[in-house]
């Protein structure tokens, strides 16, 4: 099943996702982006802030979009650092759906809990969906 | 970890410069699972407004995040926050160039926004703000 923009709705919660957090993802996730910054009391077993875009994707992936879809805006509000050995919860849902000069918006809440259940980190993210007779947006 | 200043209205986030390559981009389409097209197929993003592939911004915002997070850590892990709007693709042989400044503070020291932005060759890809929970920072 692939979503298109037409089939979204506001408040249309994605299935939750899971994500385990291990010491190759975060090394993996290091080396993608250049991240070389060394975190006090690190053993390299923390993750850097920014692997909350892959695994809130745990959720907002769980239904597969159209290609060509363009992320305009993001942000995220960190409540606690994750480390390896998390294992992460994501729920998501559709905040807000807009056209502005003729091109779909969509954007998408996420919020992450550990296995304690304790909050990290908060997610929003506004996205062009191209338009849902699959052509592509340009 | 770098010396810490004290914050105050005008002072300077560390720059931090990264270069992005179309092997860059595959690995992290490849870590974070999002093989959009656009950003990894030549031929689908020659037929977008884009004309070429173009950077995740979510890799451009890591880096951004790299620029705080090797300055002020404990403040922007436990409270913090980062906003970003991309404003202009990012593409294969760009080098980008992550700044930024305090532009508020709290009264009593205890949070603090920067403006932060990416920049490539002058012209902004990507703009917003990072709060810092000050009171949380233990180095």
């Amino acid at each position: 099943m692939s979503l298109t923009y037409d089939q979204l709705t506001i408040g249309m919660r994605f299935p939750s996702g899971r994500f385990d957090v291990t010491d190759e993802v975060i090394a993996r996730y290091r080396a993608a982006t250049l991240d070389d910054v060394e975190l006090p009391g690190d053993g390299g077993n923390t993750a850097p802030l920014m692997l909350a875009a892959v695994f809130t994707r745990a959720a907002t992936n769980s239904i597969p979009g159209p290609r060509g879809r363009v992320l305009v805006k993001q942000s995220f509000h960190y409540h606690r650092p994750v480390v390896s050995g998390d294992q992460l919860t994501v729920d998501a849902y559709v905040e807000d759906l807009y056209q502005k000069r003729g091109r779909n918006y969509a954007v998408v809440r996420t919020s992450t809990r550990n296995q304690h259940g304790e909050l990290i980190v908060e997610g929003l993210s506004t996205t062009i969906w191209p338009p849902s007779d699959g052509q592509t947006e340009n | 970890m770098d010396q810490k200043p004290i914050l105050r209205p005008g002072t300077a986030l560390p720059p931090l410069t990264r270069r992005v390559t179309q092997d860059l981009i595959d690995a992290y389409a490849d870590v974070s699972g999002d093989h959009n097209p656009i950003h990894v197929d030549p031929t689908f993003a020659a037929g977008t407004r884009f004309g070429r592939t173009i950077a995740h911004g979510m890799l451009t915002m890591a880096f951004v995040a790299q620029a705080v997070s090797r300055w002020y850590w404990d403040a922007f892990s436990r409270g913090g926050s980062l906003e970003l709007s991309f404003l202009a693709p990012v593409t294969p042989g760009d080098e980008v160039v992550m700044d930024g400044e305090i532009v508020d503070m709290a009264e009593d020291g205890s949070s603090a926004v920067l403006e932060v932005r990416a920049t490539v060759a002058g012209r902004t890809v990507a703009a917003g703000k990072a709060t810092l929970n000050v009171k949380e920072e233990t180095g």
